[in-house]
């Protein structure tokens, strides 16, 4: 069948081209709609909902709220984990779901629970589901600021004109981008009209709050008085009494004394723009800010989607009121074109340097153009299937295609064609015709094939432990692997169809292959080492079996990490603050801090998110700031000495002064996209999580501490953390039954009076054009602050009086939890440890042991052991299956080609061969084992093999034709193998080497994989060359006769 | 043969170690700071006479103080400290800054009159740069949790 294809490539040419042409535009297509991002995805598939409700303490909103809400959550189809956060003002309840469940299905199901208890939840309180995105989501963010700012009370203006402005003119029309799921705004002032009434006065005219709110709510509306008829028309009637401004609102009227003196509004209270309370603020370069961030909708190409919402940013800027400027602070297309400039310098200057391999190796630049051609069709035709397959286009994906390997099918094929046109020309002595050509490419193909296809074949089996892989490395890892394998098995058809075509549409017929000088250079080194080879050919074994060994014992003391950290170009810092810092002073904090920063003249600007935004994506406390530090292009950064800093120099310098200048808060330093993953991957991302369950806050506290103080004591623990925040004050007003009696007051009084005066209350709204904003009546914030006003706040009683509220209650002093976290529908603490040094089995063996032994549980209350290692745990548990499946499978396939036990060893001892080189090559480069690099070693074996396949092959080939044996039969076939063999080999180290020494942004991760593909393409080569044919000599003793399935 | 047997053997135990090796280390994720008190940090030394500051955290977060005869002294409403119901003074004492008690015998306007508990000649009280200053007291007690 194989056969039959490659004829009908060759003999019908135009339709396999056109076919290809096809593909290619295809290719291009797929590749437009490919969704691109600088890394894989790799959130977990969640649904959020976040409740806001003003004033409430986190006990409280955990217990009417999230409860009810987990609740509900229970019992759905595909939820693998409901886990909750509880804080001041608000509820999050987080709904992870399997990966297989589609997300709007899954938002669907939240959303029909949501709405069943819809009912059950306290008044105020309102809960909607999260936006549709993920931990790549967040992909551009914008300042809004005053070019001139102002001081004290205007400045608070500006902040509340900024925010009206981004509510009412920004957002809106950012929202109509295509792709765009949500705009979430931190910082500024909310506009509010506030009524601040004076206690003083209310009690002088014995005003309480509940009469302020009536008469505004009587007051503040428009009335309809349907329609009247006349003659022959009619028109419509409308009594106004919406309010306007402030004047309108200081003249509502309140009470009427018994004097008949009409109180008003401005008789008892001062009506001016307030702040809101808020949860969160933004600053920028230093100073406060409205920041917006644009969430994409998941599955959206975020490249795209930057651009398009940079296009209507500059839209907005030149329609924006004189005097306020908005300003990009952050844009992923950015980051995206730099990885994807990485990754084509890579592949652009890989194609190069093969085209030029072949040149000077096959001396035929027609032969090295249908090979280079080869390079972009089977990218192409790799796009076409990676939407269908859900991979996206990054750096994991694109990045780890190395054309070297795959045309190394290509090479092999054409490299055949040319030799026997080549041969053909000799023998007949003159050109061949057209036909003659054809009938050459056929055979030359078809002769080749098996080894070819069947090498590349192995490429892909080798790549199956890869698939094994789950959880979060499964998401990095299986697409690259998968993008790998479909490039492999592209190329692979394609060097049966279009290369033939290609072939013996481009390749001369009269092919003068006169051998380039290069190959006779290699030639004329190789041929002594194999002859010495032969000679001592137990010194050579042994040589290579120390070899490994040797390399064995490097592998094993390698330091190793997960993943090479991708740089994404700029850094971003959690600040934290202690746990009851107020907001006001956290944002002093993080105005100098960011100054701070500024004097780096690394770095370009600072903006920073502290706390909660809006839309509650990240519910951090007011103490917590997420301060994005982007960075100037590194050819620009100040020279110290003969280079500038690297960046995790910079990362240390900026720490270092932030701790000498800014004592009073801590740093975590991390990188954008990487600290959203964190934070929607909540506790999971640790190497062990220790979750204790249970009902009270506070024994889960201490249980949490005692846990954390046991760990400690297991060697091997690095970062032990415990995520409980610690305890707050509350100030509890406890109405006492006995006092209210005696008072004839009512509890629901005392309730409104503390509710309204210093939580504050909405009283309806002002509208102006569209806009509206809330009127709201509370005291004033000194009033608030003060502790002896709030004692004496008026409560009224029946019958035209007041008390203070201090006759009414108790008030004192108690400590509240700053946060509530709940999982699995309890309340639950997390000791979370990162480990250094240490294999986390033993190290949570020996942790379990020492914890169950030390510390007894109360009853109720119990621990899980989780995190990262659960996910490890199983991977190494399939890995330990696959891997050993999956070199079966090679030692199957091959013995099935070769059918020959001593044969199939024979060539499998490339394997260890290679693995040496890339071990060594590590070592030189200095780099640690990682998930990259092992890749590289999957890769490499499958090289390796290819290489052995090729060479034995025609080692049982040319004893067939030609009835070779011993030493002649080596010389013979080494002489014309060397040069594919060499060429797969120098195709391969070439290809990747501009991937070796890149800098670029994501070059990370391309790095590791390339140095070890590098080193042991040249040490199996080396070795295969030598190695192989005198293990072939030793072993030919033992070798039945051959099978002729190689031989034709 | 044995060699060969050798080699294949080698090999296969070689890929499940690449596949534990990776579990520790290299969670570059994030780069926790150090202890929080220490000579190249901004808080220099903790003892019971308080919390030492670097000269440069002192000039960033602007802390002054002024001079203090006696042990009643009037202050400014700002050099008063609330924490909770409760009302004090920092004092800095040889570059030692300490949170102490006081009484408030008497308030006109914007000035008070207290009673500082422990007096020497010398003290002075910290009237600007209080709101960092008490964060970083707070912070050398307690550090600062992180949680979501």
């Amino acid at each position: 069948m194989m056969n039959k294809m490659i004829q009908f490539s060759v003999y019908n040419r135009g339709v396999v081209l056109f076919l290809t042409v096809l593909l290619v535009l295809a290719g291009i297509y797929s590749f437009q709609q490919l969704p691109i991002d600088a890394v894989p995805d790799i959130t977990n598939n969640q649904v959020q909902v976040n409740t806001t409700i003003d004033g409430l303490v986190p006990e409280e909103i955990e217990r009417t709220i999230t409860f009810p809400i987990e609740s509900a959550m229970r019992g759905m189809a595909g939820v693998q984990q409901v886990r909750s956060i509880t804080r001041f003002g608000l509820s999050q309840v987080t709904v992870v779901f399997k990966d297989s469940v589609d997300i709007y299905r899954a938002r669907q199901l939240v959303s029909e629970r949501l709405q069943s208890i819809a009912g059950d939840l306290p008044p105020g309180a309102k809960p909607g589901l999260g936006p549709i995105s993920s931990g790549l989501g967040e992909i551009y963010q914008f300042v809004i600021d005053y070019k001139e700012v102002k001081q004290g009370q205007e400045r608070i203006e500006q902040l509340m004109e900024i925010k009206a402005l981004q509510d009412w003119f920004v957002k809106p029309r950012l929202l109509t981008v295509e792709g765009v799921a949500e705009i979430n705004t931190t910082g500024g002032f909310e506009r509010q009209f506030h009524i601040q009434p004076d206690p003083k006065k209310m009690a002088t005219y014995r005003v309480h709050f509940g009469e302020i709110l009536e008469a505004l709510k009587k007051v503040n509306k428009n009335v309809g008085g349907g329609y009247v008829e006349q003659t022959a028309e009619q028109f419509l009637v409308q009594g106004v009494g919406l309010l306007r401004s402030i004047h309108d609102i200081k003249q509502v009227p309140v009470k009427t004394l018994d004097s008949f003196r009409v109180i008003r509004i401005e008789d008892i209270a001062d009506v001016k723009l307030g702040r809101e309370l808020r949860t969160g603020a933004a600053t920028y370069n230093g100073r406060e800010v409205v920041l917006g961030t644009v969430m994409m909708l998941l599955g959206e190409n975020s490249r795209t989607v930057a651009l398009r919402v940079d296009e209507k940013v500059k839209e907005i800027q030149s329609t924006l009121p004189d005097g306020v400027e908005l300003k990009t602070v952050y844009d992923r297309s950015q980051l995206v074109n730099a990885t994807l400039s990485t990754v084509e310098h890579n592949l652009v200057m890989g194609a190069v340097l093969v085209i030029v391999i072949l040149l000077f190796l096959l001396g035929n630049a027609r032969a090295a153009l249908v090979t280079a051609l080869i390079i972009p069709f089977s990218l192409l035709a790799t796009f076409l299937f990676m939407k269908p397959l859900g991979i996206s286009g990054n750096l994991m994906s694109l990045g780890a295609l190395d054309f070297g390997i795959i045309v190394d099918g290509t090479v092999i094929v054409i490299d055949n064609c040319v030799r026997l046109i080549h041969e053909r020309t000799k023998i007949l002595g003159r050109k061949l015709s057209i036909s003659e050509v054809q009938d050459a490419i056929v055979e030359a193909t078809i002769e080749i094939r098996q080894a070819a296809g069947f090498g590349q074949l192995l490429v892909v089996v080798v790549f199956l432990p890869v698939f094994a892989l789950t959880g979060i490395e499964g998401k990095m890892f299986v697409p690259m692997a998968s993008t790998f394998v479909i490039a492999v098995l592209a190329a692979l058809a394609l060097s049966f169809t279009t290369v033939p075509a290609l072939a013996s549409l481009l390749l001369s017929s009269d092919s003068e292959d006169k051998e380039p000088r290069l190959m006779g250079i290699f030639r004329k080194q190789y041929l002594p080492v194999l002859e010495f080879g032969i000679l001592h050919k137990r010194k050579t074994i042994a040589a290579a079996v120390v070899a490994v060994l040797v390399g064995i014992v490097l592998f094993a003391t390698r330091g190793s990490e997960f993943l090479p950290q991708l740089s994404e170009g700029s850094f971003a810092f959690h600040m934290i603050r202690p746990v009851n810092v107020s907001l006001t002073q956290s944002v002093e904090f993080q105005e100098k801090a960011d100054k701070l920063v500024q004097e780096f003249s690394e770095v370009e600007h600072v903006f920073s998110r502290i706390g909660t935004s809006e839309v509650a994506t990240d519910p951090m406390g007011v103490n917590v700031a997420d301060t994005y530090m982007m960075l100037k292009p590194r050819s620009e950064w100040p020279k110290e000495g003969w280079r500038a800093k690297t960046y995790e120099e910079l990362v240390q310098a900026i720490m270092a002064k932030l701790e000498k200048y800014l004592p009073g808060q801590s740093y975590l330093a991390s990188q954008p996209i990487q600290m959203r993953f964190n934070e929607l991957l909540e506790g999971t991302r640790a190497d062990v999580a220790v979750k204790i369950y249970g009902p009270d806050l506070k024994t889960l506290m201490n249980l949490g501490q005692e846990v954390q103080e046991v760990v400690q004591t297991v060697p091997g623990a690095g970062d032990v953390e415990s995520d409980m925040a610690g305890t707050s004050p509350v100030y509890k007003i406890i109405p006492k039954s006995d006092l209210l009696t005696k008072y004839g007051a009512n509890l629901s009084d005392v309730l409104e009076t503390i509710s309204v005066a210093l939580g504050g209350e909405e009283a309806g709204y002002i509208y102006t054009g569209e806009r509206k904003y809330p009127l709201i009546v509370r005291l004033s914030d000194k009033d608030r602050a003060d502790i002896e006003t709030i004692e004496n706040l008026p409560v009224g009683l029946s019958g035209n009086a007041t008390t203070p509220l201090s006759s009414l209650a108790k008030m004192n002093f108690q400590e509240t939890f700053g946060s509530v976290n709940r999982e699995n529908s309890s309340r639950r603490s997390t000791v979370m440890i990162n480990l250094r040094g240490r294999d986390t089995e033993s190290f949570v063996n020996e942790a379990q042991h020492k914890v169950s032994e030390k510390i007894k549980m109360p009853e109720g209350y119990f621990i899980e052991w989780g995190g990262n290692f659960k996910n490890l745990k199983q991977a190494k548990q399939r890995l330990f299956i696959l891997t050993p499946v999956a070199l079966i499978i090679i030692l199957a396939m091959i013995y099935a080609a070769f059918g020959s036990l001593p044969q199939t060893f024979l060539i499998f001892s490339c394997v260890p061969l290679a693995l040496v080189g890339g071990i060594i090559s590590l070592m030189i480069r200095g780099l640690p084992f990682s998930i990259s690099a092992g890749i590289g070693f999957i890769a490499l074996s499958g090289i390796a093999v290819l290489n052995g396949v090729v060479l034995v092959n025609y080692f049982n080939q040319l004893r067939t034709t030609e009835g070779l044996t011993g030493v002649a039969l080596i010389r013979k076939a080494t002489m014309i193998r060397l040069r594919p063999v060499l060429m797969t080999a120098l195709v391969a180290i070439f290809g990747f080497i501009p991937m070796m020494i890149s800098t670029g942004v994501g070059s990370e991760v391309q790095r590791p994989l390339a140095t070890v593909v590098i080193g042991g393409i040249i040490s199996s080569t080396l070795l295969t060359l030598v190695v192989l044919p005198v293990l072939y000599l030793v072993f030919e003793k033992y070798m039945q006769k051959f099978s002729q399935k190689f031989s034709h | 043969m044995k060699y060969i047997l050798t080699l294949c053997l080698l090999f296969f135990s070689s890929l499940p170690i690449a596949a534990e090796e990776h579990e520790h280390e290299g969670h570059g994720d994030h780069d926790e700071a150090g202890a929080n008190i220490g000579p190249d940090k901004g808080i220099l030394e903790k003892s019971k006479e308080g919390i030492k500051l670097s000269k440069e955290a002192v000039e960033t977060m602007a802390i002054k103080a002024m001079d203090i005869g006696s042990q009643s002294v009037s202050i400014p409403v700002s050099a008063l400290v609330k924490i909770k119901d409760e009302k004090y003074v920092y004092r800095l004492r040889n570059g030692w800054f300490k949170r102490v008690e006081i009484q408030v015998v008497q308030k006109n306007g914007n000035t008070l009159t207290v009673i500082i508990s422990d007096f020497v000649a010398g003290d002075k009280i910290v009237t600007d740069g209080l709101g960092f200053l008490r964060t970083s007291d707070v912070f050398s007690e307690e550090g600062a949790t992180h949680s979501h």
